[in-house]
C-alpha cells in the first residue's frame, strides 16, 4: 500500500451569493496515492472540476468559499490562504492541465519561449540548458521533430499537439501531482489515445501521481488504477477500476455504466 | 422584458451605478421640466443688474446682460439633452446599420467601402470637420448635430462590425441560413438583437460625448445660437472671470461635471451588467 | 451504380473548396470528391476526426458552403444547382441540427418563436385568421413529439438544460415535416445518459415518421448504435463505406481499423487503445497519392504516388461495402 501524496478531508466549495449558498462540492474526502492514476468521474455539474480547481487554489475567493478540514501534500497542509506560497507550489509541486488547449497557451510567444521559461524560472537553468531540457521533454511526449515545435506558435499546432505541449509544461518540474481536467474531451479519438498514453507514461517515469477528471468511462477503464464517482457534489463510490466495472455498488454507478455506448465489433 | 428585469437587479446592486442612475434621472427630470414650460423659462429675461452676486433672488447671480445665471443653467440641461439624445440615437443607429453590413459582408466591397469611409472620417481632425460642416450649412440649427453624428458613428460601427463577424459563424445563424431566410431578415431578427449590449453602452457614451463636444463647440462659437447652453455660458465666463465674476463659470462647470460624472458611473455599471462573463454566474 | 429511385439523396463527386482569403494564402479543399447514398428512411453515419471535412460536406448539401464540383441528387434534381422556389421547397424537406444546442438556438428568441420561424418562412399551416392559434398548436405538437412539455414554449434557451435544448433543435427540424435531417454532431456536447435518450429519440423518429438521417459524428460508439450505413472520412475523402454491420465487423481500411482500435473500451481487461503514428494532417497541405499513406501502418509502393480508387469488397448481402485503398486494389488484381 503506497502512501498518500495528496490527502483531502471534507472539502466544501460553495458560491458566495445573496440567495442560499449552492454547494458545488459537498464534503469530499479522498487520498491520492503515490504513483497511481486516480479517476474522478461524473456527469456535468457533479463538482469534479470545482474539486480540482479548489485543490490548486484557483477559485477566486470573492466568488467562491472553499473550506476543508485538510488539504495536504505529502502530509503538509497546503498554504491556501497565502497566494505567494501557492504560486511557488503551482507548477512545481502540483500541476494542472485543462480541457481547452487553445486558451491555455499564450498566442504571442513561441512554444520554446513558454516551455524554456519554466525551466529557467523553476529549475534555475540557463538558456542553453533550458533549451536542451525542453527538447528532451518534447520528445518524451511524442513529438518526432521537437526543434520545429520549439519554434512554433500555438496557433500553428493542432489541438492534440497543443495538449501535449501543455503536458510537457506541466511535467517540466516533475511535480508530485498532476491534475488533468478532461484533457482529451476536445480531441479526436486517435489523438486522445496518443495524449493519454504519453501522459500516463511520463507519470510513471517521473513518479508523478495523476488525478484524472473525465466523464468517459472508457478512459477510466483503460488508463486508471482507482476511481471516484461523483454526483451532486459528493463522492458516492470509491473503488479500484476492476471493482467498479465488475461489481458496481451504487445504482447511480450502474446507470452510468449502462448508458455508455459500446463500439460494436461484430 | 426578461433581460430588462435581470439587468435592473444587477444594476441596483452596484452602488456607483445607482448613484449615476439617480443623477442622470434627476437631470432628465429637469430637462422635462424645461420642455414642459415649468422650469428655466426666464433664461433670456434680463431682470437684474449687471453681474449681480449670487443672492436670494438670483441664486447664481447674473451675467453681463443681467440674465439669471441659474435659469440659464437650468435651460441648458434641456439643450444638453436634446443634442445628446439626437446625436446618441442617430449615431448609434447609423453605426449599427453600417457596422452590421460591413461585418456580415466582410471581405467584400461592402466591407471595404464602409471601412474606407470610417478611415476617412476618423482621420479628419474633428473640429475642423465640424467647422466645415457648420460653414457649409450656414447657420442651420442642425449643423452641429449632423457633424457629430457623421463622426461618432464610426466607433459603434467598428464594434458592431467585429461583433457581427463573430456572431455570423455561430450555429443559430447557420440554422437561419439553412432554412433559407434572406440576409436582411437574418440581420434584423437574429444578428442585431444580439448586439444590444454594445448598442446600449455606446448610446450612453455617445450621449456624454455629444454634450461635451457641444460645450467645446459653443465655446468656439460654432455651437448653439438660439437658446443657451453650458458651452455658451463658459464662453461668456472667460471674460467675466478675469473681472472676478464667477457665477457663469461655477454654474456651468458644476452642472456639466455632475451630469458627465453621473453618466460615466452609469455607463460603467451598464458595461459590467452586460458583461457576458459576469452573467454566466 | 445505385439508382436515384431507391435513394433519397445521392451525392456524386462533391468537392467543397474554400477560396483563398485574407486569412490563408492558399485555398482549402475540405471535401475532395465524395460519393454517398442515403436510402429512404435510412440512417447514414458519417464518421471522421477533426479536419476530415464531414461538417463541410453536411453543410454543403444545403448550399451553406462553397461547392466547387459535384452533384447532390434529391428527387432526381441536383440540390447544388437549385435556386429560388425550387431551393426553398427542397430546404423545407431537408433540415439541419447542430452540435451545440445553446449556439444553435437564437439566444434572444423564445422556444415558441424559434419553432414558429420555419413555419412562417415556408408558409406552412393556416394563413390569415386564427394563424396564431394554429402556430402555437403546431409548436406544441412538435414539442410533444420530442418528449418535451408544451409549457416550455415560452422559455428562453438559457433556461433549458443541454438535453432540452437539443430536443428543441430537433423539434424545430421536425416542424416542417422533413424527409431528411442532417445532424452535425448532435449529441457530442451532451452527457452520456442524455445522449442515450436523444439517440433513442432519433430512432423513434425514423420509426414513426419515416425520416432519414445523415448523422455526422466523430464518435464511433454513437454511430454504431444508430446507423444502417457508415462512411469513414479522412482528409476530404470517404475511405470506406458500407452497411454498419459490415464496416464494424470487417473493417477494411487501415484508418477504419485504427479508429476502432483507438476507442477506449469500458473494460479494464481490454487491451489499451493503439496509437496511430504521425500527426493529423492539415487540409491545406494534403499528402500526395493516398491521403492516409504517411500514417498508414501497412503502406505499399503505390500509396505515396497514386490516389486509390474505390473497390467493392463484395462481402455484403445488403449495401455495397466499398473501400478506397491500394491493399484491396492489388488483391483484386
Amino acid at each position: 500500500m503506497s502512501k498518500p501524496v495528496l490527502t483531502v478531508r471534507n472539502l466544501r466549495v460553495s458560491i458566495r451569493s445573496q440567495d442560499a449558498p449552492a454547494m458545488a462540492v459537498d464534503g469530499v474526502s479522498f487520498a491520492l496515492r503515490e504513483g497511481e492514476v486516480l479517476a474522478v468521474v461524473g456527469e456535468s455539474g457533479c463538482g469534479k472540476t470545482k474539486t480540482a480547481e479548489s485543490l490548486m487554489g484557483l477559485l477566486p475567493t470573492d466568488t467562491w468559499d472553499v473550506q476543508a478540514d485538510a488539504i495536504e501534500l505529502d502530509g503538509v497542509n497546503l498554504p491556501m490562504q497565502n497566494e505567494r506560497e501557492m504560486r511557488k507550489i503551482r507548477g512545481q509541486e502540483i500541476s494542472m492541465i485543462f480541457q481547452e488547449p487553445q486558451t491555455a497557451l499564450d498566442p504571442v510567444f513561441t512554444i520554446g519561449n513558454q516551455l524554456c521559461s519554466i525551466y529557467r524560472r523553476h529549475r534555475n537553468k540557463n538558456r542553453k540548458e533550458a533549451t536542451l531540457a525542453a527538447l528532451d521533454m518534447l520528445q518524451q511526449v511524442g513529438f518526432a521533430d521537437p526543434r520545429r515545435i520549439l519554434h512554433s506558435y500555438p496557433h500553428q499546432l493542432s489541438g492534440g499537439m497543443r495538449q501535449r505541449v501543455m503536458i510537457s509544461m506541466a511535467m517540466a518540474c516533475r511535480p508530485r501531482v498532476l491534475i488533468a481536467d478532461e484533457p482529451t474531451t476536445a480531441l479526436d479519438v486517435t489523438t486522445q489515445a496518443q495524449v493519454l498514453s504519453r501522459m500516463t507514461l511520463l507519470g510513471r517515469e517521473f513518479g508523478t501521481s495523476i488525478l484524472l477528471i473525465t466523464h468517459d468511462l472508457g478512459i477510466v477503464a483503460q488508463y486508471c488504477d482507482r476511481v471516484l464517482v461523483m454526483h451532486a457534489g459528493r463522492i458516492i463510490e470509491k473503488a479500484t477500476v476492476h471493482e467498479l466495472f465488475t461489481d458496481p455498488q451504487q445504482s447511480y454507478t450502474r446507470r452510468l455504466l449502462a448508458a455508455v455506448p459500446q463500439v460494436r465489433t461484430a | 422584458m426578461r433581460s430588462g428585469r435581470r439587468l435592473w437587479t444587477q444594476l441596483s446592486r452596484d452602488k456607483g451605478g445607482m448613484t449615476g442612475f439617480i443623477i442622470v434621472l434627476f437631470f432628465l427630470l429637469l430637462a422635462v421640466g424645461v420642455w414642459a414650460g415649468v422650469l428655466g423659462q426666464d433664461w433670456s429675461v434680463a431682470n437684474g443688474g449687471r453681474w449681480e452676486s449670487p443672492g436670494a433672488e438670483f441664486w447664481f447671480g447674473t451675467n453681463l446682460l443681467g440674465q439669471d445665471v441659474f435659469q440659464r443653467s437650468i435651460f441648458s440641461v434641456r439643450t444638453a439633452f436634446e443634442i445628446g439624445i439626437v446625436v446618441a440615437v442617430l449615431s448609434t443607429f447609423v453605426g449599427a446599420i453600417l457596422g452590421a453590413l460591413a461585418g456580415w459582408y466582410s471581405n467584400t466591397w461592402v466591407d471595404g467601402t464602409v471601412l474606407w469611409l470610417m478611415g476617412v472620417l476618423d482621420s479628419i481632425p474633428f473640429y475642423l470637420f465640424v467647422a466645415a460642416v457648420a460653414f457649409a450649412l450656414q447657420g442651420n440649427a442642425w449643423a452641429m448635430q449632423l457633424a457629430m453624428i457623421a463622426t461618432f458613428w464610426t466607433t459603434t460601427g467598428r464594434l458592431i462590425r467585429a461583433e457581427v463577424m463573430k456572431i455570423k459563424s455561430r450555429e443559430f445563424i447557420l440554422s437561419a441560413r439553412a432554412i433559407g431566410l434572406p440576409d436582411p431578415l437574418i440581420l434584423t431578427r437574429h444578428v442585431l438583437p444580439n448586439t444590444t449590449h454594445i448598442l446600449l453602452v455606446q448610446t450612453s457614451i455617445a450621449f456624454v460625448a455629444a454634450i461635451k463636444t457641444e460645450v467645446i463647440l459653443s465655446f468656439l462659437g460654432l455651437g448653439v445660437h438660439d437658446g443657451v447652453s453650458w458651452g455658451l455660458m463658459l464662453a461668456e465666463s472667460t471674460q467675466e472671470v478675469l473681472a472676478g465674476h464667477f457665477g457663469n463659470f461655477l454654474a456651468a462647470s458644476l452642472m456639466l461635471f455632475t451630469l458627465v460624472m453621473g453618466f460615466n458611473l452609469l455607463t460603467d455599471a451598464l458595461q459590467d451588467a452586460f458583461d457576458p462573463k459576469q452573467a454566466a454566474l | 451504380m445505385s439508382g436515384a429511385d431507391r435513394n433519397l439523396l445521392s451525392v456524386r463527386g462533391l468537392v467543397v473548396r474554400y477560396p483563398a482569403g485574407v486569412q490563408s494564402a492558399a485555398s482549402l479543399t475540405a471535401v475532395r470528391g465524395v460519393d454517398l447514398d442515403i436510402p429512404q428512411q435510412g440512417i447514414y453515419g458519417l464518421v471522421g476526426e477533426s479536419g476530415c471535412g464531414k461538417s463541410s460536406l453536411a453543410h454543403a448539401i444545403l448550399q451553406l458552403k462553397p461547392v466547387a464540383a459535384g452533384q447532390a441528387l434529391w428527387h432526381r434534381q441536383d440540390l447544388l444547382s437549385m435556386r429560388g422556389s425550387q431551393l426553398r421547397s427542397a430546404r423545407r424537406k431537408i433540415q439541419l441540427v447542430f452540435q451545440d444546442p445553446l449556439a444553435s438556438l437564437s439566444p434572444r428568441r423564445s422556444v415558441l418563436q424559434t419553432l414558429v420561424e420555419p413555419l412562417d418562412h415556408f408558409g406552412i399551416g393556416q394563413a390569415g385568421t386564427g394563424q396564431a392559434g394554429s402556430r402555437e398548436e403546431q409548436a406544441s405538437a412538435a414539442l410533444e413529439t420530442v418528449g418535451l412539455s408544451p409549457d416550455l414554449r415560452h422559455r428562453y434557451p438559457r433556461e433549458l438544460s443541454g438535453g432540452q435544448r437539443q430536443r428543441v433543435a430537433l423539434a424545430r427540424a421536425l416542424i416542417t415535416e422533413p424527409e431528411l435531417i442532417i445532424a452535425d454532431e448532435p449529441v457530442s456536447s451532451l452527457d452520456v445518459s442524455v445522449q442515450a435518450r436523444i439517440i433513442e429519440l432519433i430512432l423513434e423518429l425514423r420509426e414513426k415518421l419515416g425520416i432519414a438521417f445523415l448523422f455526422v459524428s466523430h464518435d464511433l460508439a454513437v454511430v454504431g448504435q444508430l446507423a444502417d450505413t457508415v462512411g469513414v472520412m479522412y482528409l476530404g475523402k470517404i475511405v470506406e463505406q458500407g452497411a454498419a454491420d459490415d464496416v464494424f465487423a470487417r473493417p477494411a481500411h487501415p484508418y477504419t481499423r485504427a479508429l476502432l482500435a483507438a476507442v477506449p473500451v469500458a473494460d479494464p481487461d481490454h487491451p489499451r487503445p493503439e496509437i496511430l503514428k504521425g500527426e493529423p494532417p492539415s487540409p491545406l497541405t494534403p499528402p500526395s497519392g493516398c491521403v492516409f499513406h504517411k500514417r498508414c501502418p501497412e503502406p505499399i509502393t503505390p500509396c505515396s504516388t497514386i490516389v486509390p480508387t474505390e473497390t467493392s469488397l463484395q462481402d455484403s448481402q445488403t449495401t455495397d461495402h466499398r473501400v478506397r485503398c491500394h491493399l484491396w486494389n492489388s488483391t483484386k488484381n
